[in-house]
């Protein structure tokens, strides 16, 4: 038994089933990628390079562990295989495969994957790279209230084209989060049993098309009680994307260093940047949101 | 490569002590905004996830913690799988200090969560008058004083331990004032230099040479002297009011971090209840660290 998923413009034949992603009926070409439930060696990788505690790399594997939660083995940008430990709840299998297993897979098949989230804007769509905790989640969530529609959150693949490509029908909000946007949480389902960070299905406000990027915005938050826009040029631009790539340490034992910097190169010849900060104090969210869409508005 | 935690209560002068370090050899004051955050703390969130390459955002408190003792290990000596561009703790010649609010406690798997003495070579720990600790806590966390003292005679008590978003840092169990510097001496995997804040504000020039010759950083009276006055409360205080202090508390209205920098500010802001509830249940860590009941203290008003 297995389902058929599409996420990435890729179809995903899935034994694990996937609730988060958008369900295709009558699939008759092989799929893209396949992710079956199995064993996978307890050691890493023989012959490839360890780059982090519980992660090996080859040119064209990848191995991971989050110990106590699952294994897995990544191969060719078509297969993972999930090996769950004893006793865990899928949830939180599901959590680490869709973020790390599914972003290695996307920088196995030589996409540029970006740190962020996409939100849809005349037909083209900005994107809001930043760290973990800095507000990403938040701003995509205020965009969807204001009836924008969603591309990818955490995690943004870009082709050659400069296209976005589109991710899950998703976002993850924490409680406090949720709370502070007026979303109701009690019918939402937790991403995992013990964390009080919910899935909130995006439906309609999921944009299921790739779409050009017309500028990307990299978040941070300052003192200050004003959202300040500032335009990033030249060097700047290709040193911030090459920062905010997702796991950018990934690509080391890939041997995708030159083509990530080739990436990076001509995104930033091709794309506007900016940095935009928002006060640290009381987030602001509607001053964000408004702010950026009138820059927006700007670049058209 | 050594590595020194400078361990304390939070609201006892670490930040302090850490801009004396800096200011060591420097020919100018030290901008107090460019001090290293991420690298200078062992429980900020950003080494935690380098290093992993998976998201603590998506772990429990409890599974971070289990990891914890292999980033301080890697981290703290600059070693092992931490990528060569990833920027290194702040350091003074061959030894890096980084501060830490965490309490000596160990993993669901009983290792420390400070990873031993493969994370570092020693300790300094920093410890100030619980009474004055209450008052400037209440200040930071914007909160009344009952409120500050229940915190600091809490045995649960942590910083960043919500879990219903997710805080810049990585939960630090804290546990109570007395429960903190115990855990600290008593550990028996590195030595432990104590400092206490009221000696720093007596005489900052000594502190200074005795925690750098503790971490094995050679240095003269004269450098340090120098340190010691590009680094005095009241040139923080002024560098705070003239451009503001990026570690200074975000939540509530704007407050100072730097704020009146004295021992034995507690009496003019303190009930005799309140006074008496700190002293009632921190007895034995006052009396380790030599702060004397109040009815037999005599008025120490230096600051």
């Amino acid at each position: 038994m297995s389902y058929i998923y599409t996420a990435y413009g890729l179809t995903i034949d899935s034994e694990l089933e996937l609730l988060e992603l958008a369900v295709v009926e009558n699939q008759v070409q092989p799929p893209d990628v396949t992710i079956r439930i199995g064993k996978v060696a307890t050691d890493g990788i023989q012959g490839a390079q360890q780059i982090s505690p519980f992660i090996w790399i080859g040119v064209d594997q990848f191995w991971l562990e989050v110990p106590k939660i699952v294994r897995f083995y990544v191969v060719g940008g078509r297969a993972i295989v999930v090996a769950p430990a004893p006793g865990i709840d899928l949830d939180s299998v599901r959590v680490f495969l869709l973020g790390s297993g599914l972003g290695a897979l996307l920088f196995q098949r030589g996409l540029l994957v970006l740190h962020g989230n996409a939100v849809e804007f005349n037909g083209k769509c900005m994107i809001c790279v930043g760290p973990s905790g800095i507000g990403k989640s938040t701003l995509t969530a205020a965009f969807v209230q204001r009836g924008y529609r969603v591309l990818a959150d955490d995690v943004v693949p870009i082709d050659d084209n400069a296209m976005a490509v589109p991710g899950y029908p998703r976002i993850k909000l924490w409680k406090d989060v949720a709370d502070k946007l007026g979303i109701e949480t009690d019918a939402l389902k937790r991403i995992r049993p013990a964390l009080e960070k919910f899935n909130l299905p995006l439906h309609d406000s999921f944009c299921n098309l790739p779409r050009k990027v017309s500028k990307i915005y990299l978040l941070s938050d300052h003192h200050d009680e004003n959202v300040k826009i500032t335009p990033v040029n030249g060097y700047t631009k290709f040193s911030l994307l090459r920062e905010n790539t997702y796991r950018h340490r990934f690509m080391t034992g890939m041997a995708l260093q030159s083509a990530h910097l080739q990436h990076c190169g001509g995104l930033a010849a091709n794309v506007a940047m900016a940095r935009v900060q928002r006060p640290k104090a009381g987030f602001k969210i509607n001053d964000l949101v408004d702010a950026l869409i009138a820059d927006m508005q700007e670049v058209g | 490569m050594r590595s020194v935690w400078l361990a304390s209560y939070p609201k006892s002068g670490n930040t302090w002590l850490r801009i004396l370090l800096a200011n060591l050899r420097q020919d100018r004051p030290v901008d107090i905004n460019r001090l290293p955050r991420d690298r200078g703390i062992a429980s900020a969130r950003i080494p935690f996830d380098d290093l992993m390459l998976f998201p603590s955002g998506l772990l429990t408190h409890e599974e971070c913690e289990r990891l914890r003792p292999l980033v301080h290990e890697a981290i703290g000596r600059g070693r092992g799988y931490v990528d060569p561009a990833l920027k290194l703790p702040p350091r003074i010649d061959e030894t890096h200090f980084i501060k830490t609010h965490d309490a000596w406690l160990p993993t669901p798997d009983g290792v420390p969560v400070m990873g031993g003495c493969g994370a570092a070579d020693g300790a300094i720990l920093i410890v100030r008058d619980p009474r004055d600790v209450a008052v400037s806590l209440a200040h930071h966390m914007s909160t009344d004083l009952d409120t500050s003292i229940d915190f600091l005679t809490s045995e649960t008590a942590a910083l960043c331990g919500r879990s219903d978003f997710q805080p810049q840092q990585l939960r630090q169990r804290l546990t109570s004032w007395a429960g903190f510097n115990a855990s600290w001496l008593d550990q028996k995997e590195l030595p432990v230099l104590v400092i206490r804040y009221e000696d720093m504000k007596h005489d900052p020039v000594e502190v200074l040479i005795a925690a750098l010759d503790f971490a094995r950083v050679p240095a003269t009276w004269a450098e340090a002297e120098q340190a010691a006055s590009f680094a005095t409360f009241e040139a923080l205080r002024d560098q705070e009011q003239r451009q503001g202090f990026r570690e200074a508390p975000a939540r509530g209205a704007p407050r100072a971090f730097f704020r009146r920098g004295v021992s034995g500010g507690w009496r003019d802001e303190l009930t005799a209840d309140q006074v008496a509830r700190i002293e009632r249940s921190q007895l034995a860590g006052m009396l380790r660290h030599g702060y004397l009941q109040s009815s037999a203290a005599p008025p120490d008003r230096r600051g």
